[in-house]
């Protein structure tokens, strides 16, 4: 008896969603309802008066704009990196893209550290500055990745033609290669976003403890056993994912560019 | 031609920024002062402290004991899954993907807080188990990801035809899909492995006491500003990962030279 | 089939894990304590004491924790089921309003009684001052060291208007009465002691509030310590009225405890203003950065104090004159221990006595209060512990090749808290149902 083609396949995945809904959705149920309990178990919305607090609401627009700042810097300075690497005319061999990549794989808090010590050798303070140069430097190669697989696997037949049609080098630039390499920026962007809005360790490391992102928040709420805040700060960042993957959605027509090296 | 040399220098000017914290602590890594950045002469002793310093080892060890076994379960439940949710109808498709995208995209402090409370609430003992048991859970959705965009260019036929030639589905699957499957495959087990090693704050969360090196720089860090030992193990580790990075460019170009000189015969 | 195997598998593996612990519970004993606070080589002998003395065996499970929230958290939520803590005395009162303490059986402790009388009426070898301030927390709290809070500071980078009066030595002839220090040794010259009654940068908080050192101070990354400093800094224009009263400790008490929407408006305007010239917030790296010479002044307790004076001669301490805050960690059995009398065997193990070899050399067991002492750093609770290691202390630790060290008789002073610096100093209280209030301050000042 032979089963059905589709059917014996599609039974691959029932442990993993089972997995998923026990060890995923049931985590974040527990932080949706945590969210609305008061210490002895009973509804509340007290917690989200918390969440509403002047400093509550001024953290959150600080982390928001210093990922925003990041994401740009990253941006800035990744897209040239990401482009030269990309293009044969500049003769980089592929090696070089990797060496990029490779602090990845050091430990960052290692790197957050080296990076510390390396300012106060230096003689620069610890501040705004450090914290910003700490997550860049963290997560540029999550922005540098995506947009070179992005340019290198373009359709060079596209940028012929625009030269063909009698563009100038920089308008085939902005006008051709920028646009096409947007799902790669959103890529880049998403995922240098989401992590320097909740960094916790490179803010302590790099300010001495002085800056305190929503991140650090949500982590002081848990540490000092008021759970329910903390999971109502939770539900916000929650929140702000459900908004980026529906951007995600609406821009790159569902399939994300992650980045492959090989 | 001056394009070329700004691009050139632009690039070799990140590369050195990138570098250089990394440089001056894997230079400082061969003196012996325990104050930052002063130079004591040659020597080897941070190494010798390095091996003798239970505590780190123990913590290396654990991150690589970890971070191997999430990995490898990571990538055959993700594999397998992949697998699954890819012969799904549409509706479930995208259903069981958007979950998994939600690990994915989701900040650590939030995976850490979910995983805490779910602890918490069922009682479970924090430690090893726990540990392990998260770093599955961020772990197995990048490989689902890295492993699905492989199943859209697999040829069906050859599925088709193991069945048809007498194969049960699963033997099919490990016959004959899995091996088209593998570049994804290790896509997805090094980026877990990349992710399980550099985690923090959930192993922070979930480990209860047992420590990874994520966890064990960052109590050491804030309590005694870096143990110099700790130079040392920075030093290996970016020599490790170095010598591994070249050895994959040494395969990669002796496989595409032989696949040229294959192609040319 | 072979989907069915794996998950079997994978479950088989996940619930060995969380059952490998799971042996005869009732012959292992966990205990839960602060990182460096033992000595190992006691650990390490508790085992076969353990076995001798009471015929049975025991498997010592010896973790540490970072905070006293950690700790909490960690057995209030997830339930963790430790036979023993070593809290401070805030947050064992803490769990006691929780209900997640229990009762000490003193009687299996004899060892916390005067050598010559083995028994629950016999004297207590408990520092009076803790047995005193600690008497409402008996049933459940037994201190193990104790200490107090306040301005650790580096000398040579202070201005100089502000270290002058530190060179007053008008104390110094009544110190040499009470411990026959050689002053007249040359190398005892230059031994500066602080003139209490001076109104140096050091001797009150204000000095931490100082504008004048950007970027060379640090504050504690820890609510409870930085709200205490502050609350007391807010309230210094009440504060010193009640110097030299028979009261000041009191009304130290009621400042620095009170957690009124007042009170905690005070402090945030205090910690809001000193924020921004402060090097940071730190938890013990700051220990490092005082020793190298990187920083004018440290808020500190004063077993790490003592351990920087130590390190580097140019250190000392001072307890603020308006008030500051004197602690205890000590043996809290929580809730849900399984291993109740080995705990408390655990605690007589460490009170361990021996009048004539404190060391231990040519006995089995040497005097485990006195070895704990030197081990740690910090004060035992232990008044004959004290007595004895005071001795030690100078002739062995503060008399170097050169001679007496300069800031030997500052350490003394803070490894020994004198009646006066008790007298300023008030314990920490939890904050009870005030304390999201607290944090809600500590917020909006993290993120000023």
């Amino acid at each position: 008896m032979k089963l059905n083609f589709k059917m014996a396949r599609k039974q691959f995945a029932i442990p993993y969603i089972v997995f998923l809904l026990a060890f995923v959705v049931f985590p974040l149920i527990l932080v949706l309802v945590y969210a609305f309990l008061n210490e002895d178990g009973g509804f509340t919305l007290s917690n989200f008066a918390v969440i509403f607090s002047d400093g509550t609401i001024l953290v959150f627009l600080k982390s928001f704009l210093i990922a925003l700042i990041t994401v740009t810097v990253c941006l800035l300075i990744g897209y040239p990196i990401a482009y030269i690497l990309s293009q044969r005319k500049y003769g980089f061999p592929r090696i070089i893209i990797f060496l990029f990549v490779l602090p990845m794989w050091v430990n960052f808090l290692l790197r957050t550290l080296s990076i510390k010590f390396l300012f106060e050798y230096i003689g620069i303070q610890m501040g705004y500055f450090t914290v910003i140069f700490g997550l860049v430097y963290d997560f540029i190669p999550f922005m540098i990745l995506p947009i070179y697989t992005i340019l290198r696997s373009m359709d060079r037949s596209l940028i012929e033609a625009s030269q063909d049609l009698g563009a100038s080098p920089n308008k085939v630039f902005l006008k051709t290669i920028v646009p096409l390499s947007i799902p790669g920026i959103i890529s880049g962007a998403l995922m240098v976003f989401m992590p320097s809005m909740s960094t916790l360790a490179i803010s302590d490391i790099l300010s001495n403890n002085k800056i305190k992102l929503f991140g650090n928040f949500i982590d002081l709420w848990f540490t000092y056993d008021s759970w329910n805040i903390g999971s109502a700060m939770s539900l916000i960042l929650l929140l702000m994912i459900g908004l980026s993957m529906w951007i995600t959605n609406k821009f790159s027509s569902g399939t994300t560019v992650r980045g492959e090296l090989w | 031609m001056v394009k070329k040399i700004l691009a050139r220098s632009f690039i070799i000017l990140m590369l050195f920024i990138m570098y250089m914290p990394i440089f001056f602590l894997m230079v400082l890594s061969f003196t012996e002062s325990k104050a930052f950045g002063v130079w004591t002469g040659f020597s080897f002793n941070l190494y010798i402290e390095l091996f003798q310093n239970e505590a780190i080892l123990q913590a290396v060890a654990n991150t690589v004991i970890i971070g191997l076994s999430a990995a490898a379960i990571a990538t055959v439940v993700g594999t397998i899954s992949a697998v699954g949710i890819y012969s799904m109808k549409k509706a479930s498709k995208t259903f069981v993907n958007g979950i998994n995208q939600v690990t994915i995209l989701n900040a650590d402090i939030v995976t850490a807080s979910a995983l805490l409370l779910l602890i918490a609430t069922l009682s479970i003992p924090k430690g090893y188990g726990t540990l392990l048991l998260a770093h599955i859970v961020i772990c197995t959705p990048y490989v689902v990801l890295s492993v699905m965009p492989k199943l859209s260019s697999l040829d069906p036929n050859l599925y088709e035809a193991a069945l048809d030639l007498g194969a049960s589905p699963t033997k099919a699957l490990f016959k004959v899909m899995i091996p088209q499957l593998i570049p994804g495959m290790i896509t997805g087990f090094v980026l877990a492995l990349t992710l399980s090693i550099d985690d923090f704050v959930i192993s922070n969360y979930t480990n209860g006491g047992v420590e990874t090196i994520s966890t064990f720089v960052y109590k050491d860090a804030a309590r005694a500003g870096l143990t110099p030992s700790l130079r040392a193990l920075s030093t290996i580790i970016f020599v490790a990962v170095l010598s591994v990075l070249i050895a994959i460019n040494i395969y990669s170009n002796k496989k595409s030279k032989r696949s040229d000189r294959e192609a040319v015969e | 089939m072979k989907k069915i195997a794996f998950i079997l598998a994978v479950l088989l593996i996940a619930s060995s894990f969380m059952l490998m612990g799971c042996a005869d519970r009732s012959s292992i004993l966990k205990v839960y304590n602060w990182q460096d606070y033992i000595d190992e080589d006691l650990l390490e002998g508790f085992e076969d004491y353990y076995e001798e003395t009471y015929g049975e065996k025991i498997n010592l499970k010896y973790t540490t924790f970072e905070t006293n929230e950690s700790m909490y958290t960690n057995i209030k939520r997830s339930k963790m089921d430790y036979d023993l803590v070593i809290p401070s005395e805030y947050m064992a009162e803490k769990m006691y309003k929780k209900g997640l303490t229990q009762p000490i059986d003193y009687t299996n402790i004899p060892n916390l009684y005067k050598a010559l009388e083995y028994s629950v009426d016999g004297e207590t070898r408990l520092d009076p001052t803790l047995q005193a301030l600690y008497a409402d927390k008996a049933e459940y709290f037994l201190p193990y060291m104790w200490g107090t809070i306040g301005i650790l500071y580096n000398k040579d980078l202070l201005r100089e208007q502000d270290v002058s009066l530190l060179e007053d030595d008008s104390a110094l002839n009544t110190w040499q009465e009470k411990n026959e220090i050689d002053l007249e040794a040359e190398s005892a010259q230059g031994l500066w002691v602080l003139d209490e009654n001076n109104q140096n940068i050091v001797t009150n908080w204000k000095g931490m509030w100082s504008k004048d050192y950007n970027y060379s101070i640090y504050m504690k990354n820890s609510i409870r310590d930085s709200y205490a400093a502050a609350a007391i800094y807010a309230n210094y224009d009440e504060l010193s009225q009640y110097i030299g009263q028979d009261n000041h400790a009191e009304m130290v008490d009621k400042f620095m405890n009170d957690a009124s929407d007042q009170n905690i408006d005070k402090v945030e305007q205090a910690l809001k203003a000193q924020k921004k010239p402060l090097k940071g917030y730190e938890v013990d790296n700051g220990k490092d950065e005082m020793v190298q010479g990187n920083v004018a002044m440290l808020l500190a307790w004063s077993g790490d104090a003592v351990w920087c004076m130590w390190e580097n001669e140019s250190l000392g301490y001072y307890v603020p004159k308006e008030g500051s805050n004197i602690w205890a960690d000590g043996f809290v059995i929580p809730k849900y221990a399984k291993n109740k009398l080995a705990a408390e065997r655990f605690i007589n193990y460490l009170f361990m006595q021996n009048v004539d070899d404190p060391w231990g050399e040519e006995s089995d067991y040497g005097d485990h209060g006195f070895i704990l002492m030197d081990t740690i750093g910090y004060t035992s609770s232990l008044m004959d512990v004290q007595e004895r290691y005071y001795d030690v202390f100078l002739e062995e630790y503060l008399y170097t090749e050169e001679g007496l060290m300069a800031n030997a008789l500052v350490i003394l002073d803070t490894l020994f808290p004198s009646d006066e610096v008790k007298s300023r100093s008030a314990v920490m209280k939890d904050f009870g149902d005030r304390q999201e209030d607290v944090l809600k301050m500590w917020s909006r000042v993290l993120v000023s």
